[in-house]
């Protein structure tokens, strides 16, 4: 059975990738922050690209709007930096994700934004190059467990919810 | 003329025993007997199940797996789907059933036919067990006991349904099993139980004669008894002459040594039940055991437990394991006891943990040595 056809993006599945990001936009701008069309559409490559370079493969709509409610209404994202922002995290993602396999997309995505938020205070080369990786060997050697995730935007649904 | 007339025949050696499913898609495309647009529609349909296997595999809590995990995944879905495609009458009719089945539901048959077949296997196994011969070598012994059945507690059919977890090492006879999961399973516990039958004509000691003119290391080999035994069964249903059962006449000959009164045995048994740690009750039969029937009556007594019986044995000289060595051969399984058979199981196991140069010693030695009783 050949893997290669199968494996790699489909063009239609793009579409549909940037299209759903792109309706995130109504939920994110509450935060002051959306994404235009080709921000959009450079995300959905920066996970491609990203995938293929991590040796992973990933089915649906995968992280992406998992990581857009994860992250819109950080302290330290700005419509400035929202886009490059985004495309960075979606990389630290997939490389540790290699790492910690057992992990769940949104436990993942959870103590990234802590330590984003937390420890390093907005800037991502701290989170890829050092509290990641500590986070990393903390796990592999028992260490010391991970303080409670906080609230994030995805759950806007529930606050919404319980506004009205 | 039909339309299959007008399309190619299914060439029996293009299909693969461990690749069955791909082998007949493609096998299907080069006779037409697929279309292209059958054929698209499958691998489409094969795409958006592995999708769903692989959000079952990550129980929905991760989106992306390794390439590699993937391709297992599709390895195993192709192998339930074969598996199911394996039943038809022929290739073509199981191309047939291609066409009007998803691959959905024949990847769910082929899961419950793989889980009926698990099923006979485990019958089978407790046959193959049952069937065992008794014999010194530790491939055997390892593959029979723990091998095989590490199988059933490994194997995840939905998953990796074309994995074989498990650890056999001992060659069965016959060609190359070309099959991979529970199929592998079932054909080497199939030419296994012939094997066993076959060899339980013969006696423990004879078996251990022909092994023993083969190679006296043969307990280290990885070599199948059968065709040893096979070759050297003549026309009508003995073993060659050559192969008797005293093939080697002990250099040594060590008297028993004092052995208990019954009554002193009994109190020693007890005594030996309150012992708080293996090294007291090592200790105390060193102390109090001067006779080897004595030490190998204990050995049977059922008043040793798990790590107690390597204690034992580590404390024993190199002889003294040559003699206890002589006491695994000599009787026939199935008349041993359960405490017979477990300190002789927990020997054979004590043996295989040595260094293959101390192993081989004890092995000459004790075709050097003998009690007289």
């Amino acid at each position: 059975m050949d893997m290669e056809f199968m494996l790699a993006p489909v063009e239609a599945n793009k579409k549909q990738s940037i299209a759903q990001i792109f309706a995130c936009n109504n939920k994110t701008a509450q935060f002051g922050v959306v994404l235009s069309p080709s921000e959009a559409q450079v995300l959905v490559e920066t996970r491609s690209d990203t995938l293929q370079k991590m040796g992973r493969v990933e089915f649906g709509g995968g992280i992406l709007e998992m990581m857009i409610f994860g992250f819109c209404d950080s302290p330290y994202i700005s419509q400035d930096n929202y886009a490059q922002t985004l495309g960075e995290l979606i990389e630290i993602f997939y490389y540790y994700k290699s790492e910690l396999e057992w992990m769940p997309d949104e436990e993942l995505i959870g103590k990234m934004r802590k330590l984003f938020d937390k420890t390093c205070l907005g800037s991502i080369e701290k989170l890829r190059n050092s509290e990641m990786e500590k986070m990393v060997h903390n796990y592999r050697y028992g260490i010391s467990s991970e303080p409670d995730t906080i609230s994030y935007g995805w759950n806007i649904d529930e606050e919404e919810e319980s506004n009205e | 003329m039909s339309s299959l007339q007008t399309k190619g025949t299914v060439l029996r050696a293009n299909l693969l025993e461990n690749d069955y499913f791909p082998s007949l898609l493609r096998e299907a495309r080069r006779t037409r007997l697929l279309s292209n647009e059958n054929a698209e529609h499958i691998q489409g349909d094969m795409l958006a199940l592995l999708a769903e296997e692989t959000k079952r595999f990550t129980r929905g809590e991760s989106s992306s797996v390794p390439v590699e995990r993937a391709h297992s995944l599709l390895k195993s879905i192709c192998y339930s789907i074969g598996i199911f495609l394996k039943q038809a009458a022929s290739p073509e009719e199981g191309i047939a059933v291609l066409k009007e089945q998803s691959v959905r539901e024949l990847f769910w048959q082929g899961q419950t036919l793989i889980k009926k077949q698990v099923g006979i296997a485990k019958l089978m196994y407790r046959q193959v067990w049952a069937s065992r011969i008794e014999t010194r070598n530790m491939a055997y012994n390892d593959t029979i006991g723990a091998g095989i059945s590490s199988f059933f507690k490994q194997y995840e059919p939905e998953f990796s349904g074309h994995e074989t977890p498990a650890m056999i090492d001992y060659p069965i006879g016959g060609s190359p099993i070309e099959t991979e999961g529970v199929e592998y399973i079932l054909e080497y516990e199939k030419r296994l139980l012939e094997e066993n039958r076959f060899c339980k004509q013969f006696t423990a000691e004879e078996i251990h004669a022909v092994m023993m003119s083969f190679d006296v290391g043969y307990a280290d080999l990885l070599e199948n008894i059968y065709e040893q035994v096979a070759k050297r069964v003549l026309p009508d249903g003995r073993l060659e002459d050559v192969v008797l059962p005293e093939v080697h006449s002990p250099k040594f000959i060590l008297d028993d040594g004092q052995r208990m009164a019954d009554e002193e045995f009994r109190d020693f048994i007890e005594q030996l039940g309150e012992c708080s740690s293996a090294d007291e009750k090592v200790a105390m039969m060193h102390e109090r055991l001067h006779s080897f029937t004595d030490w190998v009556d204990v050995l049977e007594s059922g008043s040793l437990y798990g790590g107690e019986f390597d204690a034992v044995f580590a404390s024993l000289e190199k002889s003294e394991l040559a003699l206890l060595l002589k006491e695994t051969i000599t009787v026939d399984m199935e008349r041993l006891t359960e405490y017979e058979k477990e300190w002789k199981m927990e020997f054979i196991f004590f043996l295989k943990e040595l260094e293959p140069e101390t192993r081989r010693e004890i092995e000459l030695l004790s075709n050097d040595v003998a009690v007289k009783k």
